[in-house]
Order: C-alpha cells, then sequence, then structure tokens
C-alpha cells in the first residue's frame, strides 16, 4: 500500500487542481459583468427571455445561478473526495460514507434545481403551469447529479487504477516529474484560454484555442531546442535569432488561421489575435527559461555527484580488488603481534588503528549511514597516527575536544572526516608555529562540529586551487542532497586562519526503547 | 572468579597478540593456546572450559562449524580477519567478535561481556536462584515467573519472552537469554527459540509443539532436544 505521506501529496495535488479549475470559472464568469456593458450581456444572453416575453435580469438569470451550481459541485466535490472518501469508504464504514453522502448529493440536486428555475426561467414562458416548469428542472437537476455522480466514480476509479499499478513505479522516474510539470503548464495556458471564452461566439473560441496551442508550441520548442542548443553554444545572439524565427514560423502560421477565422467570425477576432499571440509569446519564453534553468541546474548536481561516486566506487573497488581484505587484515594482525612480541607499543598500536580505519574506508565508508561513533573512531585513529607523525615537534598543537555524551545518531558517513583531513593536510608545517582545534558534540537531535586550524602563507596559494576546493564541495553537495534544510556550513577563511562550522540537525537518537 | 579459556588460531602470531592481551587481564586463566582446532577438540572432552577464542578462517575446519561441535557448550569469542558478513549472521550465537587487529580495550570489553554473562550463568543455577526473571523492555522492567513462560524467540537484536498471556519483548541476544534461565529447566531448540522443557506437549522429528506454537528443531540441536525429552 502506498505511503500516508505520498497520499497526502497526491490530495493537496487534487485539491489545488480543483481549487486552481474552480477559481479559473469564477474568474470567467465574472470578468464579463466587469468587462462588458449590461445591455451587452442582456442581448447575448436574454434573447431566449425575450422570445418567450419574460423579463431578464443579467444577475438573477445568469451570473448567480451559475455561481451557485459550480459551488455546489466543488464543494461536494471537496467534501466528498476529502472526507466521506478517506475516513469512512476507504476504511469500510459503508453505512456511515452512506448516511454522510446522501445529504451531499441532496443538497447538490436541490441547488441545481433551484438554480435552473432561475437560468431557465424563460420557461414560465413555455409551460402554462409553474409546476411543469418545476418539474422540468427536477428532471433537469437529477439527471446532471447522477452525471456528476458517474463522472465522480469513473474519475475515483481511474485514480484508483493508477495508483495501484502505475503510481509507486512512475513516480522513481526522473521523465514522470518532467512531463508532469510540462503536461500542466501547457493544460494550464490552454484552459486558461479556453475557460476564458466559455460560451462565447464559436469562431472566438476556435482561435483562443489554436493561441492556447501556439503557446504549448513555443513552450516545448523553447524547453526542448532554444534553450538546450543554448547550454551548447552559450551564445545570446544564436539564441535570440532562434527565438525570434521560432517564432516568426508559428506566427506565420496563427496569421493563416486568423484569416481563416475572419471568414468564419469577424475580422476584428485577427487583430485581437495577434495581441494574445504576442503576448503569451514574451510572457511563455521567460516563464519555460525559469522551469528549465531549474531543471538543468538539478541535473547537473545530480551528475556531477553520480560522476563523483562512480569515481570513487571505481577507484574502491579497484582498492578492493587489488588487496584480499583478508590477507590485507591478517597481514596487518601478524605485524601486530610482531610489534608486540618486540615490546613495541608504539607501533603496535599504530598497526592498529590503521587497521580499523582500512576497515572503515573498506567497509562502513560504502554504507548510506553509520553510527556516528564509527566516524569519531575513525578520526580518533586519524588524529593519533597525525601525531605520531609530529611528535617532537613542539610548534605543533592539536588540541581535540571531542565529547561523545549523547553522540547517538546515525549520520552519512564521510561527512566530517575531509575537514580534518583538510586541516592536516594544509594546517601542519613542520617549520611554523601550527595549531589545530577541533570540537564535537552532541544535543539530543543536533550534532555541532567545529574545526580550526592555521594556514601556512607558502600554502595558501594551493587552498585556492583545486585540491582543497574538491573535497569541501564534495561535503557541501551531499550535505545539500542527504540534508536539505538541515544543515548549517559555514566556512571562514583568512590569510593565515580556516575555520569550519558544522551544525547538522539529525533524527532523535535511538535509544532501546521499542 | 577466573575464567578459564583457550584460544584457536591457525597463525602462530594471532595467537600471540591473545596472549600479550590475555596478559592484561587479570580474571582470565588461559588454559592453552592451538594452532590445531583438533588438537584442541583433544583437549576439551578431558578438560571442559568457560571461554574459547576463536578463529573463523582456518585451513581445515572453520570457526563456524567447529563451534557446533564443541563439547561443554563453552561461551565463544570469534577472532577474524575480515569475514564480518558470516560472523553477523553467527552473532546470535556469539558473545562477540573480535575485527584483527584488535586493541588491549576491546579485548577487555569482550572479556568482561564473557564474564558478565558466565555470572549471570552461575546465579541463575543456583539452588537458591528466585523463581522469576525480570526483564527490561524499553524504559520498563518486566517480573516474568519462569513456570509461565511458554518459549523466547529471537527476532533480529530483540528476543520475546512468551508467556499464556503476554509477549515481552527485550533486547537481548539469545547468549544473554539464554543466561538468565536455569539450564536444567529451559533448552535450546533451535537458533531462535528456547523452550520451557515442561510446556512441551508434543514433539515430533523436526518440530516442538509448545501451547498453541509449533516450534522448529535446528538440526545443530537435535541432540539437546533428545536429552530433554528424555
Amino acid at each position: 500500500m502506498l505511503k500516508v505521506f505520498s497520499m497526502n501529496k497526491i490530495r493537496r495535488t487534487e485539491f489545488g487542481i480543483a481549487t486552481g479549475i474552480f477559481l479559473l470559472l469564477l474568474f470567467s464568469l465574472l470578468y464579463k459583468s466587469v468587462a462588458y456593458n449590461v445591455f451587452d450581456l442582456q442581448r447575448d444572453y436574454g434573447w431566449k427571455f425575450s422570445r418567450y416575453h419574460q423579463v431578464f435580469d443579467y444577475y438573477k438569470h445568469y451570473l448567480f445561478p451559475l455561481l451557485a451550481h459550480i459551488a455546489i459541485v466543488y464543494f461536494s466535490f471537496v467534501f466528498v473526495h476529502g472526507v466521506v472518501v478517506p475516513r469512512f469508504y476507504e476504511k469500510q464504514r459503508y453505512l456511515l460514507g452512506g448516511l454522510l453522502s446522501f445529504p451531499v448529493l441532496l443538497a447538490m440536486f436541490i441547488v441545481i434545481l433551484v438554480s435552473n428555475t432561475w437560468l431557465y426561467g424563460y420557461l414560465f414562458g413555455v409551460y402554462k403551469t409553474v409546476r411543469g416548469v418545476h418539474t422540468h428542472c427536477a428532471k433537469a437537476a437529477f439527471l446532471l447529479t447522477f452525471f456528476y455522480v458517474v463522472v465522480y466514480l469513473i474519475y475515483y476509479a481511474g485514480r484508483y487504477l493508477f495508483l495501484q499499478y502505475a503510481y509507486e513505479s512512475l513516480v522513481k522516474k526522473p521523465w514522470y516529474r518532467q512531463s508532469l510539470i510540462d503536461g500542466a503548464v501547457i493544460a494550464g495556458i490552454i484552459g486558461f484560454w479556453v475557460i476564458l471564452t466559455r460560451g462565447d461566439n464559436r469562431g472566438f473560441a476556435m482561435m483562443v484555442f489554436c493561441v492556447g496551442i501556439f503557446c504549448g508550441f513555443m513552450y516545448f520548442v523553447a524547453m526542448l531546442r532554444l534553450y538546450p542548443r543554448f547550454l551548447v553554444h552559450r551564445s545570446k545572439k544564436i539564441l535570440f535569432q532562434e527565438a525570434i524565427g521560432f517564432w516568426v514560423i508559428s506566427f506565420v502560421w496563427m496569421l493563416v488561421v486568423a484569416l481563416q477565422a475572419r471568414y468564419n467570425g469577424g475580422g476584428m477576432y485577427a487583430a485581437g489575435m495577434v495581441i494574445l499571440t504576442l503576448v503569451t509569446g514574451v510572457a511563455i519564453l521567460p516563464v519555460a527559461w525559469w522551469i528549465f534553468s531549474a531543471r538543468n541546474e538539478r541535473a547537473s548536481t545530480l551528475q556531477g555527484l553520480r560522476q563523483a561516486l562512480t569515481h570513487t566506487e571505481t577507484g574502491l573497488d579497484f582498492l578492493r580488488w587489488q588487496i584480499n581484505p583478508h590477507f590485507l587484515f591478517n597481514a596487518l594482525n601478524t605485524l601486530y603481534g610482531t610489534a608486540l612480541q618486540e615490546n613495541a607499543a608504539a607501533t603496535g598500536q599504530g598497526i592498529q588503528q590503521l587497521g580499523d580505519m582500512m576497515r572503515f574506508m573498506l567497509h562502513d565508508n560504502t554504507l548510506e549511514s553509520i553510527p556516528l561513533e564509527k566516524e569519531i573512531a575513525y578520526l580518533q585513529n586519524y588524529i593519533a597516527l597525525q601525531r605520531l607523525r609530529t611528535q617532537g615537534t613542539p610548534d605543533i598543537i592539536i588540541d581535540v575536544n571531542i565529547d561523545e555524551t549523547l553522540c547517538e545518531h546515525n549520520i552519512a558517513p564521510m561527512l566530517l572526516i575531509p575537514f580534518v583531513e583538510n586541516a592536516f593536510k594544509y594546517g601542519i608545517s613542520q617549520r611554523n608555529k601550527s595549531r589545530i582545534n577541533l570540537s564535537l558534540s552532541c544535543t539530543n537531535d543536533k550534532i555541532y562540529f567545529d574545526v580550526y586550524n592555521s594556514i601556512h602563507v607558502n600554502r595558501s596559494v594551493e587552498i585556492e586551487n583545486e585540491s582543497m576546493g574538491i573535497g569541501i564541495n564534495n561535503v557541501r553537495q551531499r550535505l545539500n542532497l542527504l540534508y536539505p534544510g538541515r544543515h548549517d556550513l559555514n566556512i571562514r577563511e583568512t590569510g593565515t586562519e580556516f575555520f569550519v562550522h558544522l551544525t547538522l540537525v539529525v533524527d532523535p537518537a535511538k535509544n532501546d526503547v521499542l | 572468579m577466573k575464567l578459564t579459556a583457550i584460544a584457536i588460531d591457525d597463525e602462530q602470531v594471532a595467537l600471540s597478540v591473545i596472549r600479550t592481551h590475555a596478559q592484561q587481564v587479570d580474571f582470565l586463566d588461559m588454559q592453552g593456546y592451538f594452532t590445531d582446532p583438533f588438537a584442541a577438540l583433544v583437549y576439551l572432552e578431558k578438560a571442559p572450559v568457560d571461554l574459547i577464542f576463536l578463529d573463523i578462517k582456518m585451513p581445515d575446519i572453520s570457526g563456524l562449524e567447529l563451534m557446533t561441535t564443541l563439547p561443554g557448550g563453552p561461551l565463544v569469542i570469534f577472532t577474524t580477519a575480515y569475514s564480518e558478513h558470516a560472523v553477523q549472521s553467527f552473532e546470535l550465537d556469539a558473545v562477540d567478535y573480535l575485527l584483527k587487529p584488535f586493541s588491549e580495550e576491546r579485548f577487555l570489553k569482550s572479556c568482561n561481556k564473557a564474564r558478565g554473562l558466565l555470572e549471570m550463568m552461575e546465579k541463575s543455577a543456583r539452588a537458591d536462584a528466585p523463581n522469576y526473571v525480570m526483564v527490561k523492555s524499553g524504559y520498563e522492567q518486566y517480573k516474568i515467573l519462569l513456570r509461565d513462560i511458554l518459549y523466547l524467540e529471537s527476532a533480529g537484536n530483540y528476543i520475546s519472552f512468551v508467556t499464556r498471556e503476554k509477549k515481552v519483548l527485550s533486547r537481548l541476544s539469545m547468549q544473554e537469554a539464554l543466561a538468565l534461565l536455569p539450564q536444567a529447566l529451559f533448552t535450546r531448540v533451535h537458533r531462535s527459540f528456547i523452550v520451557a522443557n515442561e510446556k512441551v506437549t508434543r514433539a515430533d522429528r523436526s518440530s516442538l509443539h509448545v501451547g498453541e506454537m509449533v516450534v522448529p528443531i535446528g538440526a545443530a540441536y537435535a541432540e539437546a532436544v533428545s536429552r530433554m525429552l528424555k
């Protein structure tokens, strides 16, 4: 079964779309009363009334009934789809669900019935009795209610089949997300124009529909041709030329459509269409650019990470292939035993720590998450070995302050280590005074990590260069990917000093509580 | 209390590491070091010990195989270079596993764990031992009467104590659970099951009926089961 999380997400999207359609419909209804003279509207919508000698009022006989109709359908959908179905039907509480859906259907029927008696008010001039009109409207309302129920059932069945069989496999595919966004943009554009002209002159609607298609076409051209090619040639001039070229071609085509429309409808539509085309053509390109660059950035980040990963993994696999781990650790153990026999305690300890580090690199390092204590153990081994190297140089001060109480979290491996490696790589000089300060502590849901080191002037040029950047950039990327919005990485650098501060928000420590 | 122990490893140097570390552990009484596992078996027949340090990868027989044939059922600490996966699958049966090269602190930690287990076992085996066990589950302690327990089942890092009325889940290894219970009254019949001897109502070749539950018999534990049924 699907996770609750994704179900909620799907429901939210559905309600978003429903609300969008609802608002668009409202807008398309209301804008007419703003944009047009009431007398025009009387003529456009009231001619049936005058034919049957009834008084027509635009608001009473057109606007309000339709508003009521749309509103009741929208709110019924929200109530049924948001409450009745998930809380009752999907939990097998059919009786209560039935009891709740009945008043909804009844309300829908009554509202549609009443609004119909106003909307089709001219029927009072057709039928001889008031009762006849009411019967007519009741029949229509019943059919409409039934129609909405059937539409909802078909929608729900389709949705169910989609979620059950297709959703989980689709959602993981990157093209699914992309085509969802593309589809939404184009449906939005076309829907906007279509709804705007709802119920108007057919030739005009046809033409505006073509404008929608034109916009969709421009969007696709921009996404699939203009911008991808721009990434390759990087020339604004070519981009501009191409955009104009495409636009002119499609504009000529639209002009043909418009001339066609001229024969069907009024000639003034052609001019309106030209303006619409201009406006949308100019609006579509920036929107498409925005979506394209966001998508591209995401893709290139992923690409970079994937490359880095394959690189490391091939490197590691190569190492693993070269060294039989069993042989490696047995050999280290033999050396360790020999050192102990020779009473060379420091040598023995160094070998032992090296062994633990190798094991970390070969095994734990490849896992998605490890206990923080393992990462700390690695750090401590690393620092101990580095201390061996700097033994007898009093000018090198290494100050380590790790408080492991409360550090019971799991984290992704190799997030802290690169900073320490960098500190030792660039902070230690055998000739100059050097200092490394490292501190780490945890609270129930946070890890605080600070590294400070001195930089040596002759090295500072190198720091600007690649080698250091890559390690830290890699960590930065992984933090963005693995702990989005849940980390705070602060790096400050002066000519002689380097500070790193990292705060990680992690899941609360796991106790032995079930 | 002293723990008697031996170490088995095909490499002499590996044994010398254990020897060096063991000298620092005052409660450890090392009885011998064997490069030949079969010689160790012969030795154990005559003089059983509490604890064995056992290498996993040896030329003639693997430590995992050897463990199932050890007379006297001693505690085992595996020492291994790099077969973590194999060890983890057997983790429930071992006190601990040490990854070579291991430090003295790590070695001491394992020994302490073994001593703790052994002390628990002795306590539960005494005649005046209480007729209940205290089981920690989450932050709570449950008192479970020994005569109420039907069987114990392990699931991952947890063990559930099953009585007629309830199940109590506790973070224990199979070793620790066995140590909590008097050996005379409970028998391990499978890698994941311990049954209360007197609660077994029916037995066939491959399974035991305990209450409603049908508990499988593991091949390695068939002998223990037949001893219990006698």
